[in-house]
């Protein structure tokens, strides 16, 4: 074979740059945790081009070797692709996209879990890479009575086997010296097909696509595997002369007697059976699995729904409740900076770009850090000690019902506090589909901003009375939004699932972990990089959006008695004005269009937007000045009440609805990658509501 | 085997609904996969991929309270699959005292 001549006159000039080493591994295998352990915190996360999948990379402290950069592969099963994690991990290590190939890869194998983290080991090195396996979770292992014999392993996948207790970070020097010891790719490899011609008809079809796409693929990588990939359906060509080379291959194959869609999946298996038959025995079989006894009471159907709703609520208690102390804290540190920098400098439009948009944009940027903070520590509290699947397992029945599935139920739970962490949790939905749903829908859940525009109506509007003697009417009117949001949630995920997102793969084919106990290392790494990637990312947009907002509202400057006449002189008072004919079937006139706009900001910024074209400076929705002054407000030119009860239920109902947040449209954009998700997002949610609040409106005043 | 069962095999065939598809997944039910049928491609091959060939042991091992999804057990791992998912997995009942009204499938469909 030229291949292996390649390999090693390629290894050759590897010293005079820094080695690539990429750490591979099936999702739970304890990959974070080596990283963790390789790179201390020298490294960088970074999306790869085009998808919102993390590319982690660091230079690895080993003593004795220099310039090692590490790079922490997506989780994946095989290379086969699969969810968008693993489509990337198993292109970037096919050679399928534009990136430097490893020099070397770091199979991360669970040592409780041999035969299903092996084929993807298996795969590995047969695309020819110099592979090291390391052995993760051994001491579990023992526990578990499984005794590993490392040198026939090693012998018979023909590549270095380490133990790496990533854990103690006692292994971590013997994986260093396995990558002084540079690896080679093994001799025999494909070694688990009986059938030689199959190989051979694999690279043959991988050679094909190769030339046809001029994709450039790293010598080191085996086209066979390519080829299989293509075989099997995983990875699609859309060029007719590789096309035809499959359709010729596959009828080659079964001619041949070859089911070409499982052989290679069959075979591997069985090879890897026999493998672990002469290299590992299990001591005790019959010793109690301490994963099973948990699950007894974690999926029970009384105990376990309850212990599920008590970690739900106390989940949502946390990121709805106790963020907001830190939540006051930065919004009256800002209010504090606005008010200083006002008070000692001069009124100009410096002043006030840098008070009211800078300082202000900045506040609205940072106020989202306790909840995202929060709300991933017990995400990823859950995710190391394996409850999450189960949580996932629980819930997929209901969620399914309504288009969703069981990985959606948290990010929906915590949309009800915030949509922008809410959002940010669905990363850990493997399917394309059922994830863009849930983004989609998922700020139709009443969040907490919209609680100062529903309890300001309702103070102002709807009368405190008792229903059937028991229920306030205005508690119930208050329910009746959230139960809104609810259903119009459940109706639009119905709709994309039916629509935009038809026919896209949604399975819930899910591991359940053991359970462990977490890592805090890697819950506070996961914290810190999902608070920088939102800094970093959305953070900057809603910072120009704030900007935006201020100019709109600031300028430009007309010469006025009132607050609210420079408000309405104002671009924003413009714009109010001009969508006044558009709002008005609604019930609403120019003061509520503005508000409408200012919101945008912020929803409970309508409260002070309000009060301002109202001519009050300081309130807020339990304010009685400002709850009698939009009871009284009237309408300049008729001279009757502006709003009733019938307006205040539309403008609620509009609330529900629309997607009145830059900063969620700002996370939707960053999240998916592409600014076309928040462009439908805001479109449909503005139809959603517009439509909602115009039958609430005409019905309404009919029968009120 | 008699006659009679095999009329019940029939009629489970041809209204085989979720409920019945559910029922043979019971706690501690063990199968052996036959072999993979449907039409949905994505799915057999991430099922081969995670190694449900043919000739592999599965035990159900947890059924979630609303009946769906099931875990099963298989390779030394758990893995859980929504019934319609499990649905593309021609099974046999390794629990011989009542296989024949689990394994409706006859035997001359199984490919392999």
């Amino acid at each position: 074979m030229t291949e292996s001549e390649q390999l090693n006159t390629d290894a050759a000039p590897l010293r005079s740059r820094s080695l690539l080493v990429a750490l591979a591994g099936v999702p739970n295998a304890g990959k974070t945790t080596l990283f963790n352990a390789l790179t201390g915190l020298n490294y960088k996360v970074a999306n790869y081009p085009g998808v919102t999948v993390e590319r982690k990379t660091g230079k690895a402290k080993i003593p004795g070797i220099k310039d090692v950069l590490i790079t922490d592969l997506p989780g994946t099963y095989s290379l086969n692709g699969g969810a968008p994690e693993e489509t990337i991990a198993a292109q970037y290590l096919s050679g399928l996209i534009n990136e430097t190939p490893p020099d070397l890869v770091v199979c991360v194998v669970d040592a409780c879990n041999l035969e299903r983290n092996l084929f993807l080991a298996s795969q590995l090195i047969d695309s020819g890479y110099p592979v090291i396996v390391a052995l993760s979770m051994l001491d579990e292992a023992v526990k578990r009575g499984i005794v590993i014999r490392k040198e026939i392993l090693s012998r018979e996948l023909g590549v270095p086997v380490v133990d790496i207790a990533a854990r103690q970070k006692a292994g971590v020097d013997g994986l260093a010296k396995a990558l002084l010891n540079k690896a080679r790719p093994a001799e025999k490899r494909f070694t688990w097909s009986d059938q030689p011609s199959y190989i051979e008809f694999a690279r043959q079809v991988g050679q094909t696509h190769v030339q046809s796409h001029k994709v450039p693929i790293h010598p080191n990588v085996d086209l066979a595997l390519i080829g299989m990939g293509l075989i099997v359906g995983a990875w699609k060509a859309n060029d007719e002369a590789t096309q035809t080379k499959i359709s010729e291959t596959r009828a080659k194959l079964s001619d041949q007697g070859i089911d070409f869609n499982n052989f290679e999946a069959e075979k591997r298996y069985l090879w890897i059976e026999g493998v672990l038959a002469r290299s590992v025995s299990i001591e005790d079989p019959k010793r109690k699995n301490i994963t099973e006894t948990i699950d007894k009471l974690a999926t029970h159907r009384i105990f376990g729904l309850v212990f599920f709703a008590a970690i739900m609520f106390f989940m949502f208690e946390s990121v709805f409740s106790w963020a907001s102390a830190p939540m006051d804290f930065i919004d009256q540190n800002f209010s504090a900076v606005r008010n200083w920098i006002i008070e000692t400098f001069d009124e100009s439009a410096l002043r006030s770009l840098v008070a009211d948009g800078i300082v202000a944009g900045a506040g609205s940027v940072l106020i989202f850090i306790p909840q995202i903070a929060i709300l991933f520590f017990l995400i990823s509290m859950l995710e190391e000690t394996g409850y999450l699947a189960r949580a996932a397992f629980l819930m997929d029945r209901v969620m399914r019902k309504v288009g969703l599935q069981g990985r959606s139920f948290i990010p929906m739970l915590n949309s009800f506090a915030c949509a922008v962490p809410g959002i940010m949790s669905t990363r850990t939905i493997p399917s394309f589909a059922d994830r863009m749903v849930t983004i989609m829908v998922a700020p139709l859940m009443s969040c907490s901003a919209r609680l100062p525009v529903y309890a300001l109506l309702i103070a102002a509007f709807v009368p405190a009375i008792k229903v059937w003697g028991v229920f306030s009417l205005q508690g119930i009117v208050f329910f009746s939004m959230y139960l809104l949001g609810v259903i119009g949630a459940a109706i639009a995920a119905l709709i994309f699932k039916a629509t935009l997102f038809k026919g896209l793969p949604s399975h819930f084919v899910m591991e359940m972990p053991p359970y462990r106990m977490p890592q805090f290392k890697n819950v506070f790494r996961s914290v810190i990089e999902r608070v920088l990637i939102f800094l970093k990312d959305a953070g900057t947009v809603i910072m120009a959006c704030s900007i935006v907002l201020w100019f709109l509202a600031s300028f430009p400057k007309v010469e006025a008695k009132t607050q609210a006449e420079a408000v309405r002189g104002s671009y924003a008072g413009q714009l109010g004005t001009f969508i006044e004919p558009v709002i008005r079937p609604l019930g609403y006139d120019w003061k509520i269009g503005v508000s409408l706009i200012a919101s945008f900001a912020a929803r409970e910024v309508f409260v002070s937007s309000i009060a301002l074209v109202n001519n009050l400076e300081e309130a807020d929705e339990t304010s009685e000045s400002l709850i009698s002054a939009i009871r009284e407000a009237k309408d300049s030119r008729t001279g009757e009440r502006s709003y009733n009860l019938v307006t205040a239920l539309s403008l609620m109902v509009f609330y529900v609805f629309a997607c009145q947040c830059m900063s969620t449209l700002a996370v939707v954009w960053k999240e998916t990658g592409s600014i076309r998700w928040p462009v439908v997002m805001f479109v449909y949610m503005t139809l959603m509501a517009y439509g909602a609040a115009f039958i609430t409106y005409q019905i309404g005043n009919r029968l009120l | 085997m008699t006659i009679k069962t095999e009329i019940k095999e029939d009629k489970m065939d041809s209204t085989d609904t979720l409920n019945s598809k559910v029922a043979k997944f019971r706690r501690g039910a063990k199968f052996v996969v036959q072999s993979l049928v449907g039409s949905d491609s994505d799915l057999l091959r991430r099922l081969v991929t995670l190694g449900l060939v043919s000739g592999t042991c599965l035990e159900v091992t947890n059924v979630a309270p609303l009946g769906d999804p099931i875990e099963f057990k298989a390779r030394g791992y758990s893995l859980s699959l929504r019934a319609t998912e499990a649905d593309v997995l021609n099974l046999k009942s390794l629990d011989s005292a009542i296989t024949p009204l689990i394994n409706p499938a006859p035997v001359n469909s199984v490919i392999k």
